[in-house]
């Protein structure tokens, strides 16, 4: 199967001089669909803000063949979509349309491709029609699926999203999660939310203070009581009610 | 928390709603331009140029009440020019000055509610872009519109905080402590723009703005354009001629 991303010993120390990363090595495959867990502080979102080159530790990184550097670093932007947390962060355009057209613009696409890639891209998250609304005149659920759409009109070969179901009531978080099942492209996503990595991914990989713990299929790191609680998680109840009636 | 604040007015359906965005900005301008080479004795004149606005007023369907009361913003600069009007060398030049300060502010500032409360704020930006005003002021005014809520809605949140814990009494402390929190707003505010900044950067943005915007002119446009500029340079040119003879 082929490479998407490789990293090799990345290590990353923040601006103060306390280490982030230590030494990650990590290899994800096309159609992948991964869970980063781990603790507060664990260097979840700053392994994450490495792959599109926001961050640069020093190791080998490559991102579809391309190595990690500042020729490459626009072409690996449009293929890797992140996706923040915070919708206020991701959404900063007057409006809709403006929000979603803004990678594609950036990739030079012409008017009428960029217009066609939005209308799209809304319709992949189940918004069409709000293209002329303002951000903030939207609820947390549709902000959240609007932030999606930012990312998907780029058509990237890798979405990205840091904790996606934060802040979602249940029926917006079980939208989220149904729609995400529905796309086909690799996805990685990192999370507190165990249930629904649970759920969307097969591979986890369980990091802690800057180092990868455990990298392997997600039932069976999740259902390992020690390495959850030893790492300050939990297995999560739909494994816990398993096991109990085992 | 919900706010609508700016755009209150801007989903009516009336003429001036209609208006292409350029239009409406090229009209105020020159309704600005007329009114303040108006001399400040010239009555008429002042009284013919409010017939137009109040006309305009009227066409938009916007609620006279909300329009008077954002008018009031003018109050404090008026109010700072009273102030120096026992300062001139003459009485009658100091009310003259007065005089002429509130009646083109006033007007001036009903011609800018109609332009604000008629657009829609993403609408007029547009207009601005094709006017050509520089991209980078664009961006700022559209930072500006998209975060004052998420700004408002962190510094109220953050008053709450603060009076859910104030029993009363020790002003000054109190106002120390006001102080740190808009001294936080500002860092809060800081920090939430270098987290944006890696958002545009995550999708592309590498200094350049990019912006595909196409409004269309209609007849209604050019009607209403013909009329109101038209109507202007009559009164105009009317007052030179009555003030000539």
């Amino acid at each position: 199967m082929k490479k998407v991303i490789e990293i090799k010993n990345l290590s990353y120390a923040y601006p103060d001089g306390k280490t982030a990363l230590e030494n990650i090595s990590l290899d994800i495959y096309e159609g992948e669909s991964i869970g980063i867990v781990g603790p507060n502080g664990a260097g979840k979102t700053t392994l994450i803000l490495h792959l599109n080159g926001i961050l640069r530790g020093n190791c080998q990184l490559k991102i579809l063949d391309m190595e990690m550097n500042g020729k490459n670093l626009k072409n690996i932007r449009s293929k890797v979509g992140l996706v923040f947390q915070n919708p206020e962060d991701q959404l900063f355009s007057p409006t809709v349309f403006e929000d979603v057209s803004f990678g594609p613009l950036n990739m030079r696409l012409p008017a009428e491709e960029v217009r066609k890639r939005t209308e799209e891209a809304l319709a992949q998250v189940e918004m069409e029609g709000f293209e002329n609304k303002s951000s903030h005149h939207l609820s947390e659920g549709e902000k959240k699926r609007v932030s999606i759409a930012t990312v998907f009109s780029m058509k990237p070969k890798v979405v990205v999203l840091d904790e996606p179901t934060s802040n979602l009531d249940p029926k917006h978080r079980r939208e989220l999660i149904d729609l995400l099942k529905k796309f086909k492209t690799t996805m990685i996503i990192v999370s507190h939310d165990l249930e629904a990595v649970l759920e969307l991914c097969e591979r986890t990989v369980l990091v802690n203070k800057g180092k990868i713990v455990k990298d392997g299929q997600t039932a069976e790191i999740m259902k390992n009581e020690k390495l959850m609680e030893s790492n300050s998680l939990e297995c999560p109840l739909s494994i816990k009610y398993r096991q109990n009636k085992n | 928390m919900k706010h609508s604040f700016l755009d209150k007015y801007s989903n009516l359906n009336s003429l001036v709603h209609k208006l292409n965005p350029r239009t409406k900005i090229i009209s105020f301008f020159i309704f600005i331009i007329f009114v303040i080479t108006t001399t400040q004795t010239d009555f008429i004149q002042f009284t013919l140029y409010a017939t137009v606005i109040l006309l305009i007023i009227l066409l938009s369907k916007v609620p006279l009440s909300y329009i008077f009361k954002r008018a009031c913003v003018i109050i404090p600069f008026v109010v700072l020019v009273a102030v120096f009007v026992p300062f001139m060398n003459e009485t009658q030049d100091g009310f003259r000055i007065f005089w002429n300060v509130l009646i083109k502010s006033f007007l001036a500032i009903l011609a800018t509610i109609m332009l604000s409360s008629t657009t829609k704020f993403p609408d007029l930006l547009h207009g601005f872009e094709l006017l050509k005003l520089p991209k980078i002021l664009i961006l700022i005014l559209s930072f500006m519109y998209r975060y004052i809520f998420v700004l408002t809605d962190e510094a109220g949140r953050m008053e709450r905080a603060r009076s859910s814990r104030y029993f009363g009494g020790e002003y000054l402390r109190q106002a120390k402590i006001i102080g740190n929190i808009i001294g936080l707003l500002f860092i809060r505010a800081y920090e939430r723009g270098e987290r944006v900044y890696q958002s545009m950067a995550a999708r592309g943005f590498d200094g350049e703005i990019i912006t595909i915007n196409k409004t269309r002119f209609s007849s209604r446009d050019v009607y209403f354009f013909a009329i109101f500029a038209g109507s202007l340079i009559v009164i105009k040119l009317l007052s030179c001629i009555v003030n000539r003879v």
